[in-house]
């Protein structure tokens, strides 16, 4: 029998605040210069001390009720000491012994995947390896513009069965904690996971450091086939940490040597402990109504869409939910509005790997493309088209099916000039057709729909070539 | 009794009635340049200036190297931070310049804190003014040796871990005060162990001392850990005879006989002037070096990771992977005895080692807490040496096997584990050199610690 | 951590690269040091571990959620760097 792979996942998710975990710096490292929003604390100067931000505490307890935790109530920090460039004093200040919540739980797909701890953490620096790779590098540049960002760190009990249930997870996790506000999903990639994986009864490998769920899911089957590999030529999986090469899509083996004994954890004695209050928990409990699970209810008790549907927009984080609902309040065809916006909008955004807010994508532009189908003037097949060109570019679609001449033709007279010409074309499947082969008519009808682009109705085309049959 | 005057107190008069405050400076600096070449006491001395006036004008502040100075080298007394020029002011740092005192210089320290001979120096030894073939002390040596030197209106802010202010205090007959854990904020101070650091003062009299933390002391935003408890007008001292606890377990300690003569002779003074006294328990004393030590080490151990060859601090041409190119500069920069306390740190934290020591030392911490707190029930002042020994001969401090010179803090290390404010002042002379008392107050009870400090302090007619 | 070994172990978990002369010393030193440390490891306390001296409330000192820049050169103390970037050393 094969044997069975063994997952755990550690999630760090940057908490949605304006300044960094331990220091007022603004918690924003994306579009800034290097080294700007730094001061001495983040960079690890000495003399600094840190001041615990109040805004991470509470996403952070609002992100562990959602999980099912329990809190601990009293929680202090510690730090965790191991040499890596990207770390500003060679320790990171995390939480050890008292984490502020852990054994939650969270129900993906009808399966309960149990929650051993949520702890709040600071984000190392960001590094550019020079001239080589991060074991062949000539040097390393550091900007400290993300070090100190406040992330919290989720870890999953080794509950999950595949890499594709490994991705699952991911975003389940990531959808919940964007729409309560403890977390920016703007894309895929916001995300940095750890992931355990052995095989039943064998040596755990720990990948660190893969960005997003897609990369995890290739990581881990990755490495499940090379710990197969070597279990099948009688060899030992080591017990080790790897990295994953995003490019390459395998994991390499680092040769660190530092273990958990060796982390020396001390509690952070510069923070003092601080207590979660009753009255935290109540100003928590409002966002918690929040969650998917109660938002896929309303949604469809609200708008009148099945409950897959508004399970599909919820899932996909609060920004597509927000604009399901604010295109919702203006255009009476829930139906073509939920088919479109989990059909082919969704479909469009994940091709171009972006989620809503980070696109183009406009409510009015969108409002103007599914009134284009609903007035007759482009076709859903069209529209199909033109939602492809509007999505990562953001153009009026009107205009769009103005220079592509995209408009439904509407004379009989015109479409029956098409019908013609394909059956000139196609004799050899007409004649199958009029022999009583159904299926060489539904090739007719895809030769006119190419021939002009999704203009024709098929519909239409379809009555005329029967017509001519029947004659 | 005797009316001890204070230097300090003469010039902020002559500075405030309108005495060329420039020429203060000048003659200040001079003389520190001279005792810096004497005696090793500063690291690097400053240009004093004050910009506005207030409760120091007219005073010169040394600052222990260990405390951030901006635009002035701040080293720690370690090679790994020989160039390192802070960007910011330490908050008490800041806090002196509001009240117009002015910076003179940086004084010698043990590097990081580490040691209570201030001979763990990277930038040079400072000898003793008393007699320079004699130790300050350490840590704060430096400091010490800086007032005890000097003519002028100067006073130090120093650092006590685990006695690094009550130990050169005692050596150079001059008044330590270490203050509660959180009275003064560490903002800006370089970290040796941040659960015992302490920023204090050391100074010629007890008006000097009280004065400096009046100005130093109170909350601070930027270090979590400070106090928001009141900070008195410390320097309006009034003469205040308190009940005074003798704890046995330190007079059963080993030490030199002139100390332990002049701490009873002392006593005996303070009980002739109507202060009762009685003798106490402490019975945790023979375990506060260990513990002290176990904490200090650890906490050290992580402090020091950060010095690693990058953004500041000493750094080399960046060539290699990081574990070389780190431990290259860190072999370099740190001296014998940080490196032996981060392997020991490192070791005492490490899993399988850490529930043996750190966390026990924590456990028996809180113990030595309590018996503090009980014996506070039946006292407000406890009294013990300040340090086993004279101040000792260079010659004698080489030949001490490290856990004997650690045994040397034996009636420094209990207070300062429970954050407790002391104060060392001379009583007593013994072959000319000077012996300290130690007085420890309840936390946050600095005013009746001084307020008895000084009573005491013309009882005994030493120092000024 | 009596042997040289062992000694040598610690110390490049804290990238301390000891000389001979500093190997010897420590392996002699060390062990007694910690043999007066046993005096800890071998006691039993009951008490509560103390993060502080005093007690200290966090919770009175959460910092608000309002950024404010640090007035400062963060690159006046480097001597290895790249443009805004802080040069360092190859991760492995």
């Amino acid at each position: 029998m094969e044997p069975r792979p063994v997952i755990g996942l550690e999630l760090h998710v940057k908490l949605a605040t304006r300044t960094k975990l331990f220091c007022s710096d603004p918690n924003s490292y994306e579009e800034s210069e290097p080294n700007t929003n730094v001061c001495p604390i983040c960079m690890g100067f000495p003399g600094s001390k840190p001041s615990l931000n109040k805004r991470a505490v509470e996403l952070a307890l609002i992100a562990c009720l959602a999980l099912n935790c329990s809190i601990n109530k009293r929680f202090a920090f510690a730090r965790k000491v191991y040499f890596y460039p990207d770390l500003s004093k060679n320790f990171q200040i995390t939480q050890y012994e008292i984490p502020i919540g852990k054994d939650g739980y969270i129900d993906v797909e009808g399966r309960r995947i149990r929650i051993r701890r949520v702890q709040i953490e600071e984000d190392p620096a960001k590094t550019e390896h020079v001239g080589g790779d991060i074991t062949s590098a000539h040097y390393i540049l550091l900007d400290y513009n993300r070090a100190g960002t406040p992330l919290i760190e989720i870890v999953t009990e080794p509950d999950i069965a595949s890499p594709q249930e490994a991705r699952k997870v991911i975003n389940v996790i990531a959808s919940m904690l964007d729409h309560i506000g403890v977390f920016e999903w703007e894309r895929e990639a916001s995300l940095r996971v750890d992931a355990n994986v052995s095989l039943e009864g064998g040596n755990r490998v720990e990948v660190k450091n893969i960005t997003g769920a897609y990369n995890v899911e290739k990581a881990l089957s990755y490495e499940i086939a090379r710990q197969k590999a070597l279990v099948q030529a009688g060899k030992a999986v080591e017990r080790e940490t790897r990295h994953f090469d995003e490019l390459r899509k395998a994991t390499i083996g680092l040769r660190t040597k530092e273990t958990e004994e060796d982390y020396g954890y001390i509690f952070e004695p510069d923070l003092a402990f601080f207590e979660i209050t009753e009255e935290m928990i109540e100003k928590a409990k409002p966002v918690l109504e929040e969650v998917p699970s109660k938002k896929i209810v309303r949604l469809a008790e609200e708008y009148g869409i099945t409950k897959d549907q508004a399970g599909m927009i919820v899932f996909e984080g609060k920004h597509l939910t927000e604009f399901f609902e604010e295109c919702a309040k203006e255009y009476e065809n829930k139906d073509r509005l939920a088919k479109w916006v989990v059909g082919d909008l969704l479909k469009c955004l994940n091709w171009n790997g972006i989620k809503i807010n980070e696109s183009k994508v406009s409510k009015e532009g969108f409002l103007e493309l599914l009134k284009l189908i609903d007035s007759g003037v482009i076709t859903e097949r069209a529209a199909k088209e033109v939602i492809k060109e509007y999505v990562p570019t953001g153009r009026s679609p009107e205009e769009i099916v103005r220079e592509k001449k995209y408009e439904k033709i509407e004379s009989e007279e015109e479409t029956r000039k098409i019908v013609d010409e394909v059956i000139k074309e196609n004799m050899k499947a007409y004649e199958d057709y009029a022999k009583g082969n159904k299926e060489a008519l539904a090739f007719l009808i895809g030769k006119a729909i190419e021939k002009t682009n999704n203009r024709v109705d098929p519909k239409l085309v379809k009555k005329l070539i029967e017509a001519r049959v029947a004659q | 009794m005797v009316e001890i005057k204070s230097i300090v107190k003469d010039y902020l008069e002559r500075a405030k009635s309108g005495e060329d405050i420039e020429e203060i400076f000048e003659k200040g600096k001079e003389e520190a340049e001279e005792i810096k070449e004497r005696f090793n006491a500063y690291i690097t001395v400053s240009e004093p200036s004050a910009e506005r006036k207030g409760k120091l004008y007219g005073a010169l502040i040394a600052v222990k190297d260990n405390i951030c100075t901006k635009g002035i080298r701040t080293t720690a007394g370690s090679k790994i931070l020989e160039d390192y020029v802070p960007e910011f002011d330490a908050t008490c740092v800041e806090r002196v310049k509001q009240e117009g005192g002015a910076v003179l210089g940086k004084t010698a320290m043990d590097e990081f804190g580490f040691g209570t001979f201030s001979t763990n120096c990277a930038f040079g030894i400072p000898k003793n003014p008393l007699d320079a073939n004699r130790s300050c002390g350490g840590s704060s040596g430096g400091a010490a040796c800086a007032v005890a030197a000097s003519k002028m209106p100067v006073i130090s802010i120093a650092e006590s871990t685990g006695g690094s202010i009550t130990a050169p205090a005692a050596f150079t007959g001059t008044v330590g005060l270490t203050p509660t854990y959180g009275r003064v904020s560490r903002w800006g101070l370089i970290d040796y162990a941040n659960s015992l650091d302490k920023i204090g003062v050391i100074g010629r009299s007890t008006y000097d001392v009280a004065l400096l933390l009046s100005v130093i002391g109170g909350r601070d935003p930027k270090d979590t850990t400070s106090s928001t408890e009141k900070v008195d007008e410390y320097e309006r001292l009034e003469e205040k005879r308190l009940k005074v606890g003798i704890p046995k377990e330190y007079f059963e300690v080993e030490m030199e006989k002139g100390v332990e003569e002049g701490v009873w002779n002392a006593i005996k003074k303070l009980e002739r002037e109507g202060v009762e006294y009685k003798e106490i328990s402490l019975p945790s004393t023979s375990l506060a070096i260990e513990t002290y030590y176990i904490i200090s080490m650890s906490e050290a151990s992580t402090n020091l990771a950060k010095y690693c060859g990058l953004r500041y601090g000493l750094q080399k041409n960046i060539e290699g992977s990081s574990n070389e190119y780190f431990s290259e500069v860190r072999s370099l920069g740190f001296g014998e005895e940080a490196k032996r306390r981060i392997i020991l740190g490192t070791y005492m934290r490490m899993a399988g080692y850490r529930g043996k020591y750190y966390e026990k030392a924590l456990r028996l911490r809180t113990r030595i807490i309590n018996e503090f707190k009980n014996a506070f029930e039946n006292v407000d002042i406890i009294a013990t040496p300040s340090m086993p020994i004279l101040a000792p001969r260079f010659e004698d401090i080489e030949k001490l096997a490290p856990e004997e010179v650690y045994s040397m803090d034996i009636m420094t290390v209990s207070p300062n584990l429970a954050g407790l404010p002391t104060l060392s002042i001379p009583c007593s002379k013994s072959n000319s050199l000077p012996v300290g008392i130690q007085f420890i107050a309840k936390h946050f009870h600095e005013k009746d610690l001084l307020d008895f400090g000084y009573f005491a302090e013309g009882l005994f007619g030493y120092g000024g | 951590m009596e042997s040289y070994e062992e000694i040598e172990r610690v110390a490049k978990i804290a990238r301390i690269k000891l000389s001979e002369e500093e190997k010897e010393k420590f392996a002699k030193q060390i062990p007694s040091i910690l043999s007066l440390f046993s005096k800890v490891s071998e006691a039993d306390p009951k008490e509560e571990a103390s993060l502080h001296p005093i007690p200290i409330s966090g919770n009175e000192s959460l910092r608000e959620d309002e950024p404010k820049k640090f007035e400062w050169n963060p690159l006046s103390n480097a001597k290895e760097k790249e443009g805004r970037y802080i040069k360092g050393p190859r991760i492995v």
